[in-house]
């Protein structure tokens, strides 16, 4: 453990919680932020959500859904687009990371992780969000790329 | 894993120095630091009544004030450090005792936060203070350790003998802190280790200086000797690998090593050295060289003896194991002694010579030790001397003795010195490798350099070429790359996973920082290889040929991929010890799979399509050393 940092990131993140929670107290802007998981070396590209709604609606749904996997596949820590990941959900009530891929909602991590079917369209609403942000164009196609792939999969069920 | 140091460099740009020039001063804000010389000077001159110096200024509650004192004027001065003092909220101040009755004083106040590491060692100035260690010197006690180091580990920083400190081996894996602290690997946790070293290794006296007075300890315990005698500098001659000492004889010349408790280990114990008995000699033994003395093992040798006394309980009393070896005089042989669970065995050139019982566990005798020994008036040469805190295996004795001079263990990137057991410099010897991989350079019939190119085992043969007849002599070592964290460290903690990326996991240095290379780079092969340099990488590996491995230091291997012009981004990879390779992508787990979930044994065939096919490409092989620093 890398100590300064780890806590200097903690205490940010900690930081980050306490904004969250104030900013959705006063129903306005929020911290919440989005990360296209889609780099190796690079950081990857966020944006702060400003309708936090659709994540206020799964609060009380989360625990209700049916299950997906136990642990975490191999293919979800392999290289390309790998999901989104949502920081600061606590101060909304929800875990503060989430992770959206593949239909599927990522909660908690390593052995403590839980993974449940996203039968809310969460994944859906994020494609839709990172539509209407200045993401770099390569990105932006590689969202509406896997858009249109999740969408042959669904249709195949 | 490797983390960086802690930050002395920000502690020492907070450092303030100020000089008085009367007994008390105050800074308009003393608790803002805006200027490191503001240049007080205080004159010893102002006494008080009892003819004592008082200094005295306005403290902050998170500093502390280290006041230094000169008796030359300050543009000469040599300042010499007085004392520390902790702030307070108010004023602070300090008597000078010993100031020159007569003579004029200068004194110098330097202001040093509480936070601050001035010597870099990871432990606070506060933390020093409250420790009393020295903190203008990372190591206090001069064992080696920096002084965060044993305190993390539960040491005492200012005790260079603690029974508990640099020289156990807290996480069982057979290396001393000390040595894997110099080696950075992890002194708690076993799987990390410095695998080219050979376990529980207490002193290695190679030998191979070949001139001057020192003789290098080169297992890192820094057990370092001194050459004694009439003439200190002209022992050296030639070695069964490289350079060795001829002892004794009219010069009276031996090697002194001061005593260290580790040097004679009290439960289990192997002594091993090349000898040429020319004369009479000593291998190695800590008796007390004035009369009979005592001592707790003495290994003496002759043409026609080898003698050993052997005393656990260093009283003077002892057990002697002496035979005749019938061994040629002017050839190198092997000599190993074993002690373990009460049974003491000598080994000849690999092979059980003769055991005695002999009750333990071993009381340490305070002695140096000794190879070679006063007044011995034979010469007798004598090559790599270890000192091994356990019991090798018989195969292991054997290996060493009769395998060529082939380690146990290699790493790639080591070079080992082999030479034809019992072959003459007349005779005419074929070196192959059997199996594994790894090739010969420096072939000079008898001897050759060796050079293992892979992980696993590989299996060494020369054989010997005499009047028509042939004899085959094969030995095998085991080859790693250095130990490297478990993917599981990366994995299991959040932090680690979530704030270090492809190029943390590839350097197995964790910065929470997701490192990038050279601080931040464009995403072309050039470009990026330059700042991998930038950072201590060393670029254009051969994989094929590792020949040139030879010349770097021990560390690992690593793979660049570059994805361009579609996505620019980058992916290190990095060569596991088993030969396949693991990667981490970005803020997601580590893995040992690529993209089509086959494990990796060339990065440069596996597939790493990152969201188009055509857009990423393989850009090269990185030797990562002990000397890479990311950010």
């Amino acid at each position: 453990m890398k100590p300064v940092f780890s806590v200097a990131v903690a205490l940010s993140l900690i930081g980050l919680s306490f904004v969250v929670e104030a900013l959705a107290a006063g129903g306005s802007n929020t911290n919440v932020m989005v990360e296209v998981l889609i780099f190796s070396g690079r950081p990857n590209p966020t944006w702060q959500l400003q309708d936090t709604n659709r994540l206020q609606a799964l609060k009380g749904k989360l625990n209700g859904l049916p299950e997906a996997f136990k642990e975490e596949p191999a293919e979800w820590s392999r290289l390309g687009f790998a999901g989104f990941r949502i920081h600061g959900g606590k101060a909304l009530g929800l875990p503060d990371r989430i992770r959206v891929y593949r239909g599927v909602i990522q909660t908690g991590h390593g052995k403590a992780a839980r993974h449940v079917m996203d039968i809310a369209g969460l994944e859906q609403w994020l494609i839709q969000e990172a539509k209407q942000q200045p993401l770099e164009q390569p990105i932006r196609d590689v969202i509406a790329n896997y858009e249109t792939t999740r969408k042959v999969e669904t249709e195949r069920r | 894993m490797r983390r960086p140091p802690h930050l002395p460099v920000l502690a020492r740009r907070l450092l303030t120095s100020f000089w008085l020039l009367s007994g008390a001063i105050a800074w308009a804000d003393p608790c803002v630091i805006t200027n490191e010389a503001q240049g007080f000077i205080f004159e010893s001159s102002t006494r008080d009544t009892n003819g004592l110096v008082t200094l005295s200024w306005e403290s902050c509650p998170d500093h502390l004030y280290e006041v230094h004192a000169s008796d030359s004027f300050p543009s000469q001065a040599t300042w010499m450090r007085q004392t520390l003092v902790i702030g307070g909220d108010g004023a602070s101040s300090w008597t000078d005792t010993n100031a020159p009755a007569q003579s004029q004083r200068f004194y110098r106040v330097q202001r040093l936060r509480f936070g601050g590491d001035e010597d870099g060692d990871g432990l606070s100035n506060l933390d020093e203070f409250n420790r009393a260690t020295d903190l203008r010197n990372p190591d206090s006690d001069g064992d080696g350790m920096p002084d965060g180091l044993e305190i993390l580990y539960g040491h005492n920083p200012l005790d260079p003998l603690a029974p508990e400190d640099a020289y156990t081996d807290a996480d069982g894996d057979g290396y001393s802190k000390l040595q894997e602290q110099q080696l950075r690997t992890k002194p708690n946790a076993a799987y990390s280790n410095p695998g080219y070293l050979p376990r529980n290794l207490v002193a290695w006296w190679k030998l191979d200086e070949g001139m001057g007075t020192n003789v290098s300890d080169s297992s890192l315990n820094r057990h370092h000797g001194f050459v004694m005698g009439g003439d200190p500098t002209g022992p050296w001659t030639s070695g069964y690998f490289s350079n060795a000492v001829a002892l004794g004889g009219p010069s009276n010349i031996w090697i002194q090593v001061p005593y260290h408790p580790s040097l004679v280990p009290t439960q289990e114990l192997t002594l091993t050295g090349w000898v040429k008995p020319t004369g009479q000699g000593v291998l190695i033994g800590n008796w007390d060289s004035n009369g009979p003395g005592n001592g707790n093992y003495r290994l003496q040798f002759g043409p026609d003896h080898i003698e050993l006394w052997f005393s656990p309980a260093g009283d003077g009393s002892r057990t002697t194991v002496r035979f005749d070896p019938t061994w040629s005089t002017n050839d190198w042989h092997h000599v190993a002694i074993r002690y373990v669970t009460n049974n003491l065995a000598v080994f000849v050139d690999g092979e059980l010579r003769d055991t005695r019982t002999v009750l333990g566990p071993l009381v340490p005798v305070p002695n140096p030790i000794l190879i070679g020994y006063p007044a011995l008036t034979e010469v007798c040469s004598v090559d790599d001397v270890r000192v091994y805190n356990r019991a090798l295996g018989t195969n292991e004795i054997a290996s060493m003795s009769r395998g060529n001079g082939l380690p146990i263990t290699m790493i790639v990137g080591q070079t080992a010195t082999l030479r034809a057991f019992g072959a003459l410099e007349t005779d005419i010897c074929e070196w192959t490798v059997v199996s594994g991989r790894g090739f010969f350079t420096n072939t000079a019939n008898y001897t050759v350099d060796f050079r293992p190119s892979w992980s696993g085992a590989v299996t060494v043969q020369v054989v010997v070429a005499r009047s028509g007849v042939l004899s085959t002599n094969r030995s095998r070592a085991v080859v790693a790359f250095p130990s490297l964290s478990p993917l599981s460290d990366w994995n299991d903690n959040w932090l680690a996973q979530t704030f270090n990326n492809c190029y943390n996991f590839a350097t197995d240095i964790r910065t929470d920082t997701f490192a990038q290379p050279g601080g931040g780079s464009p995403y072309e092969c050039p470009l990026l290889s330059a700042a991998a340099v930038s950072d201590g990488l060393q670029a254009e590996v051969d994989l094929a040929d590792l020949c040139h491995t030879s010349s770097l230091p021990a560390g690992h291997i690593a793979a660049l991929i570059i994805y361009n012009p579609f996505i620019l981004d980058y992916h290190w990879l990095r060569l596991e010890a088993d030969g396949t390779w693991s990667s981490k992508p970005g803020n997601l787990g580590a893995t040992t799979l690529d993209k089509s979930g086959i494990a990796i044994t060339d990065p440069r065939t596996a597939n790493f399509v990152g969201v188009n096919t055509a857009d990423y490409h393989f850009c090269g092989f990185f030797w990562v050393g002990p000397d890479v620093h990311i950010k």
